[in-house]
Parts: structure tokens; sequence; C-alpha cells
């Protein structure tokens, strides 16, 4: 994680609201609405850095990082990239910068066009951007390999390949124009579980090589522990949690944080079996809950919480950079995240597969 | 120990599509004891709800359920008719699905769906069917479940959704309950409530439970039996605890291995070479082989059974420890094979 100097992506009080009628009449009465899907979120990204958005479905991340990228028009808020605001700028101009912002989806199946090979796909975001004039070809080749596929195969479709060498493709195509900043929206939760990894895995790689700046937003806790090296935990269309990625894991201090890991199932029969179940759902994000959003399902709430909207401010006596938005977030003991020191994990290696008795002695 | 509730024995199910024949359920077996939960855990392709949908006699053509048997309290399922069948399905033997929108009809209320499942196996009035309808769906945590019955499904969320399919899979008491990804479209947060009143059910009802998941996580939670099956066949077996602490065969340790975890070592994960086979053209000999670091040359021609290879657990890996090599069929030299690369072509 770089620290120092000017972040690459500065957002602030960045809002995305939907306005939903159900037609003619709704209209007519004024019976409008509003979605507010995100509401008001503030977070930087330094260069080099990857920076996790976390949160269950409704919680806006994916809205946000649309948002940043002005897909969608914010409601309210700035977004400065490399120095300069996006919100003033033209279509035109966005464009250009877009040339340094690329998405890879979540699901590599519908986010391909069917109707085009593979090397088509890798060469309109060129054309798009007039780059690699005369030299697409090579620069496919190229791609292919960086992405770990067999450039002879560049002109297959879509359909021609697996769930995971589709997800390459997404990634080679937002490569293709030679990013600095990478969003990432869900990448590997349509993907088969021995998939995943090597998809995290490259994209890793790929960060280190390409000095790339990512946004990485996922549902999935235990991913983003190995991928990202800050956390922002969203709920309800705000921030309630950021932290470096160990100290929120190890030392959460926001109630959502904790029930949210308290909630996993981890691939351990003795942990999994203390999972616990956080009340309630997610409440409606057209009428959130008055005072801290949170609050319908806290464990901890009191009639305060109800009244007071706790702003992400931080975390006193905490690691520096650690915010949390609770009004009680100073006073939980510290602890009641996961444990992180290695454990007996080695007892799944190749090299103790047939002689596996002396990983049975240490067993927990 | 009494006898099984369900054994499914050597059950073939293939599916005649225009790629060729693919053996999506190749030779399971696997028993279901009262009360208990039996794990099948895979990825997909791996056959675990073919082999589900089987017990349900719930394949349709193209496919077939072509070998085996699949007794229920010593019956063969498989010689009863299709009305035969319908008796048992949704009564005795009731499933849950993994989305909870298509499962549900979207013209009628809950109330009507659920009633509607009562009354084709119960021989109630209308106005009982509803009251049990209510009295199910405060069962599985609905509030307000009096007014909530004559609610459409778009009028409740996923979490809800799901458990109103459970109320109508339970609403019968079923002796066996077979739950398919039961939570994969929720949030863990409503994840862990809906297993939690799945625990609860299987306690007041003394329900048999097969859950079938993806998710190495949930498994552990809930499963005290876990079948792993990959390219159709089960590939080990084992006590809940003895799989996770040491597991014998090379796929469920490399699954292990690859999957991200919120304890441990954060480092870089290992992943397993290669992708899922496609069932329509499985490798030769251990359709595992082409991905696995211990594969041999003996492993490209020769097909393992599963093996007990240790008191209460079987493997299907003839350099499993415990498994005692292939049998006198066998040919090869034992010569190592290097698995395939980083690079998951075919």
């Amino acid at each position: 994680m770089s620290n120092g100097g000017d972040p690459l992506v500065s957002v602030r009080g960045l809002k995305k609201h939907f306005v939903q009628n159900d037609g003619f009449i709704d209209r007519l009465l004024g019976a409008d609405e509003t979605v507010r899907a995100v509401d008001g979120v503030d977070f930087d990204i330094h260069e080099g850095e990857t920076l996790g958005l976390v949160g269950e479905s409704g919680s806006g991340k994916s809205t946000a990082a649309r948002a940043l990228l002005h897909l969608d028009t914010p409601t309210a808020g700035t977004v400065t990239y490399d120095g300069r605001g996006l919100t003033a700028m033209s279509d035109s101009e966005l464009t250009e910068m877009r040339k340094r912002m690329q998405m890879v989806f979540q699901d590599p199946a519908s986010s391909l066009n069917r109707r085009k090979t593979v090397a088509g796909i890798l060469k309109q975001p060129m054309r798009i951007h007039g780059l690699y004039a005369g030299e697409r070809d090579e620069r496919v080749d190229e791609l292919m390999e960086l992405v770990g596929l067999s450039p002879q195969h560049s002109n297959r479709y879509p359909h021609e390949f697996s769930g995971g060498q589709r997800q390459r493709v997404g990634i080679a195509r937002a490569l293709a124009v030679e990013p600095d900043f990478l969003v990432c929206d869900e990448p590997v939760s349509a993907l088969d579980v021995s998939i995943q990894a090597q998809i995290l895995n490259l994209l890793e790689d790929l960060q280190d090589e390409f000095d790339l700046t990512m946004l990485f937003i996922a549902h999935d806790l235990s991913v983003i522990r190995h991928i990202c090296d800050r956390v922002a935990v969203m709920y309800l269309g705000e921030i309630v949690e950021v932290a470096g990625t160990e100290t929120l894991f190890e030392h959460p201090q926001h109630p959502y944080t904790r029930s949210l890991l308290r909630a996993i199932p981890e691939p351990d029969p003795d942990l999994a079996r203390d999972r616990r179940a956080l009340s309630g759902q997610v409440p409606s994000p057209i009428d959130p809950p008055s005072g801290c959003s949170f609050h319908t399902r806290c464990p901890e709430a009191t009639e305060e919480c109800a009244a007071t909207d706790p702003p992400l401010d931080a975390v006193e006596g905490a690691t520096p950079g650690h915010e949390a938005a609770c009004i009680y977030a100073e006073e939980f003991e510290s602890g009641g995240g996961v444990a992180g020191e290695a454990d007996a994990e080695d007892r799944y290696s190749p090299e103790n597969f047939a002689s596996a008795e002396s990983a049975d002695a240490t067993g927990d | 120990m009494t006898d099984p509730i369900l054994e499914v024995e050597d059950l073939a199910t293939r599916f005649y599509t225009d790629e060729g024949v693919v053996e999506a359920v190749d030779g399971v077996s696997f028993d279901l004891y009262e009360g208990e939960t039996v794990g099948i855990v895979g990825e997909s392709g791996s056959g675990k709800s073919v082999t589900a949908m089987s017990i349900m006699g719930l394949i349709d053509s193209p496919g077939r359920v072509e070998e085996g048997t699949i007794r229920y309290r010593g019956e063969d399922l498989l010689e009863r008719s299709e009305s035969g069948i319908r008796e048992i399905r949704g009564g005795e033997i009731s499933m849950i699905f993994q989305d909870p929108m298509t499962s549900l009809n979207p013209v009628y209320t809950v109330g009507e769906q659920i009633s509607r499942v009562i009354r084709q196996h119960r021989d109630v009035s209308q106005s009982e069917a509803r009251a049990r309808a209510v009295e199910l769906m405060g069962d599985v945590g609905i509030p307000e479940a009096e007014s909530r019955v004559d609610n459409y499904p778009h009028q409740f969320s996923g979490g809800m959704r799901q458990r109103a399919l459970i109320a109508m899979a339970i609403s019968c008491e079923p002796e066996i309950l077979i739950a398919d990804e039961p939570t994969t479209a929720l949030d863990v947060t409503i994840e862990a409530q809906i297993f939690d009143v799945l625990e609860e059910l299987q306690e007041t009802y003394g329900m048999s439970v097969i859950l079938i998941t993806h998710d190495l996580g949930v498994v552990a939670g809930t499963a005290e039996r876990v079948n792993v099956m990959y390219a159709g066949r089960i590939v080990e077996r084992a006590d809940v605890d003895a799989l996770f602490e040491n597991p014998r065969h090379p796929y469920t340790r490399g699954l292990m291995r690859s999957i991200p975890r919120l304890h441990g070592s954060a480092d870089r994960l290992e992943p397993i070479a290669g992708s899922v086979p496609n069932p329509a053209a499985l490798p030769s000999g251990c359709s595992f082989h082409p991905r696995c670091p211990h594969a041999t040359e003996l492993c490209r021609g020769y097909d393992p059974e599963l093996r007990e290879v240790e008191p209460g657990r079987e493997a299907a890996c003839v350099h499993a420890r415990g498994y005692g090599g292939p049998d006198e069929r066998a040919t090869g030299s034992g010569e190592p094979v290097a698995a395939d690369g980083g690079d998951d072509d075919e």
C-alpha cells in the first residue's frame, strides 16, 4: 500500500439516487419514490493500492463504482482522478479519461459480445480509443498470453471457452488500452471454486506487473481479505467502516462488520458450527431507518442510535486510517475479528498427501 | 445403526445430447440415515444436482436414469410409476431449489401455493390448509404470517421467498428433505438465518437432509457426513471432521487449498490447475488426472473405484493413503506425469 502524496482517486460526498415510479398515474400524483442507492460516500484510493468495497446485495457497492466511473452520472458529490475533477468534464473528455479507467464485470458470459471473436472483442476498446493502429493483431496475441490464454484461440467465440477462460478474456479486454485504474465488480463470484483462485492470482500478478490501482468489489469477505490492501464496508448506501485489511479483519470496530464476519461459514467444521446469524434484513433504501441505518439489526443498538446518524470517523486509539461510523466504536473491546496467524493449512499441501500421518498428529 | 432410510446404489443418469452421451451421474452410491444431514459437494457439472433430481424422479428427456436403485425404506423408487412417484414427491421426500424466484409461481399468493401442496397430499379443507400454511410460515420465521399469507412472491424479499419455499417443502412433514444450493442466491447474513431455520425444523420434524452445495463452508457447518463429487462420481466420502482434518483425495485437497479463508494465512492462493472437464468428453482413466499434482501414468488408464481407505472413510484414488493400489485389472508403470500448468486450456 502506498502512502503519502495525493491519492489517484478521490471520492467526496458521492450520492446516486434513482427515482422510481410505477408509471404515468404515479407521476401525476407525485408518488415518486427515491431509492438512495448510494448516499454520501467518501474514500481515496492511492496509486498501486487495491481498495476493497464489500457489502451485501443492495448495499450500493456496484452503484458507487459506476457513479465513480461516471457510467451513471452521480446525483451529488465529486470524483477526482489524478487531480482532475470528472464531474465537470464533457463527454469527450470523459471518454479520453476512460482509457485510464477500465472495468472487469461479474458475469463474463453476458459481458462479452457473443457474435464477436475474442480478437474482435479485444480490438474494440483499442479502436474506440484509437490505439495500436496497424499493430492490433500483435497486441491481441500479447494480451492473450498475458492472461494465460493461447494466442491461437483468439479467433474463437466466447461460448467456446470455459467460464474461467471467459473471465480471462474480460480481464484482457480491460487491459487492452493500458489503463492505470481497474474496477473489478465481483470478478470471481460466478466462477467455480477451483477456478476462482486462478483468477485472483492472475489479477494480483497483473497488478504487480503493470502497477495497477484497483477498486475490488465483492460480497465475499474471504476473497477481499486475500486481494485487498484496504477495505471499505458498505451498508445501505453508506460506508460504515474502513481500515487496512489486516486491521479490519482482526479488529473490526463496527457492529455490522463484526456481525458479517461471524455470519460467514468458514470451511472448518469447528468454526463453521460457531457461525451466528445476524437477525433481520437489509431495510429498504427507499425509506432507510432514522439515525444509524444499521440500528434496526444491531445487537448493540441503544435508543440514541435511532436518533443519531454517526459520521465515518477515526476510531480513537486504533490503527491510523481506521474509521468507523458508530457512536460506540471505541467502546467495543478490540478483537472480535478473525485469527490472523497461519494454522495447519499445510496439512492440505501436496507434500503431505501420501504421508499424512504428520498432519494427523498436529491436528487441532 | 438401523437401516438407512434412503439407499442409492450404482445410480447412473445419462443425457443423450447432440454432442454425445453425457454421463452426468456415473455409478453413485450413498446412504442416508434417519435424522442425519449428508452433504454432497461439487462444482458445476459434477452431477450433484442430477443426483438429487434422479432421486426426486424429475429427470426429463433427453436424460434418463438408466442404472441402479434408489431404495426408500427398502422400496426401489425407480420401480414406481409416474403417479406412484408423485405420491411420494413433495410428501415424504421433498426438495428446495436454489432460485426462490423461479420456483414460486408469480400469479398465485404464497399462501395459495403452500395450501395447494398440503391439499395434494392431505385430505383437508381449504381453510384448514390455509391455517396450516400460516402456521408453517411462522415456523420458518416469516413475520406477520397472518397477513403475508396473502402476498404474492414479488412482495417478498429473496430470503423471505426461500423461507416460503422451505415452508412449502416441509408442509407435509417429509421424511427426507433435499436442499439443492438452498442459499446460493442469498446474502451471507440471510444464509445463516436460513440454516438456523433448517436446523430447527430438522429437530422438530426429525427429517433427514441431503444438502447439495458447492460451498465447503456450508457443508462444514451443517453436514455430518460428506460426499465429494467430481465429474459424475463420488471421489471421497467421510465424516465431516475427518474430511476437513485430512482429506485423502487430491481433488478434495486441492479444493481446500484453493478457497480463500477468513482465518489463517492470507498468502497467495493455490489454485487447482486446469478447468472442470466437459462432461461430454471426460478424460480417460481417473477423470481428475489432467489436473492432479500426483497423477502418474497409471492414472491415465486406470479408473479407480471408491474404496474404503480407513474405517468409515472412502476415496477413489490409487495414490490415496490406505487405498492399497490398483486391483489386478490395472496395468501401467507408475511413472509420474506432470499435471497441466496454470493455463486452464482444455
